[in-house]
């Protein structure tokens, strides 16, 4: 862990983070930790009984978690002023998450501070583009 | 249609505490193996009061509020035909637990597309800590497909 602000360039990419594939257990106890008890995420006769899919589908909070992650590998949490996310496909049990981020620009903020935005994405193990987000991050 | 003259509709306020425990179920499930998110001695090693709560953490704690489909059922609407489109966090300071927040959301926005087919509801929540600073702020998108 970081405590500082980056030192950074745009056009810098963050190393990637892979999640372990992600199993029934996991979304279990992603419930626990997020309070969110909606039965589709771990309940697979919910799943095919009442939302019409055939398995049980992750938290897209939990693929948002996994950005978070990359994001704090990298670099001081205090420094990230702000996280968005779009949630593009669902994620399913065996899913392997490959999380990256780029640099896309450095400019100033408020206050003499300089920020800079991350580009985010998180594929699965088809490449199939999960989740797409942006990152401000305190350079200075 | 959606009643945009809802639009603004601010919810009660509620109070939420991060709770240690859970922070360790919630650092376990992401697959988050820096110990700062889950031991209160590595935390405090590293130089927090306790325990660091993850980035999106947050998140959760605007569902421990005392109805959190209200925004929903508000616009008459079903919570088995909304889908999370998009989420955006501010965090405004780091959060550790044994902290007490209070919650407040409020209607930012509403609008439909696809001649009404989609439907659009935008969520803002703040929170404060107990010197009723600003401590983080989450927008949250919900889509609800027309059945």
């Amino acid at each position: 862990m970081n405590n500082q602000f980056p030192e950074i360039s745009v056009g810098d990419t963050l190393p990637p983070l892979i999640t372990e594939p992600i199993t029934r257990t996991q979304l279990a106890y992603y419930m626990a930790g997020s309070g969110d008890y909606f039965p589709v995420h771990v309940d697979i006769d919910f799943a095919r009984n009442e939302a019409g899919l055939p398995d049980v589908i992750g938290h897209g909070m939990l693929t948002m978690a996994f950005v978070g992650r990359l994001l704090t590998d990298w670099c001081f949490q205090g420094a990230v002023k702000r996280l968005s996310a779009r949630f593009v496909q669902v994620t399913r049990v065996g899913d392997v998450i490959v999380c990256t981020g780029g640099v896309k620009s450095i400019s100033p903020g408020e206050d003499d501070e300089t920020v800079a935005t991350i580009v985010l994405a998180a594929k699965n193990q088809n490449d199939e583009i999960v989740l797409k987000g942006e990152a401000q991050v305190l350079v200075r | 249609m959606l009643d945009f003259a809802l639009i603004g509709h601010r919810f009660n306020k509620f109070t939420v505490s991060i709770d240690a425990f859970r922070l360790k179920i919630f650092a376990q499930a992401i697959g988050e193996r820096n110990p700062v998110y889950f031991d209160e001695a590595a935390a405090k090693n590293a130089g927090y009061p306790d325990i660091l709560a993850p980035l999106t953490f947050i998140y959760c704690l605007n569902d421990d509020q005392p109805d959190p489909s209200a925004a929903i059922t508000l616009f008459g609407l079903k919570v088995q035909h909304v889908l999370h489109a998009e989420q955006e966090i501010v965090p405004y300071r780091l959060l550790f637990a044994g902290e007490k927040l209070t919650g407040q959301m409020s209607i930012a926005d509403a609008f439909e597309k696809k001649g009404g087919q989609l439907k659009f509801i935008v969520c803002d929540t703040a929170f404060r800590d107990s010197s009723d600073e600003i401590v983080a702020r989450l927008v949250s998108t919900l889509v609800v497909r027309d059945e």
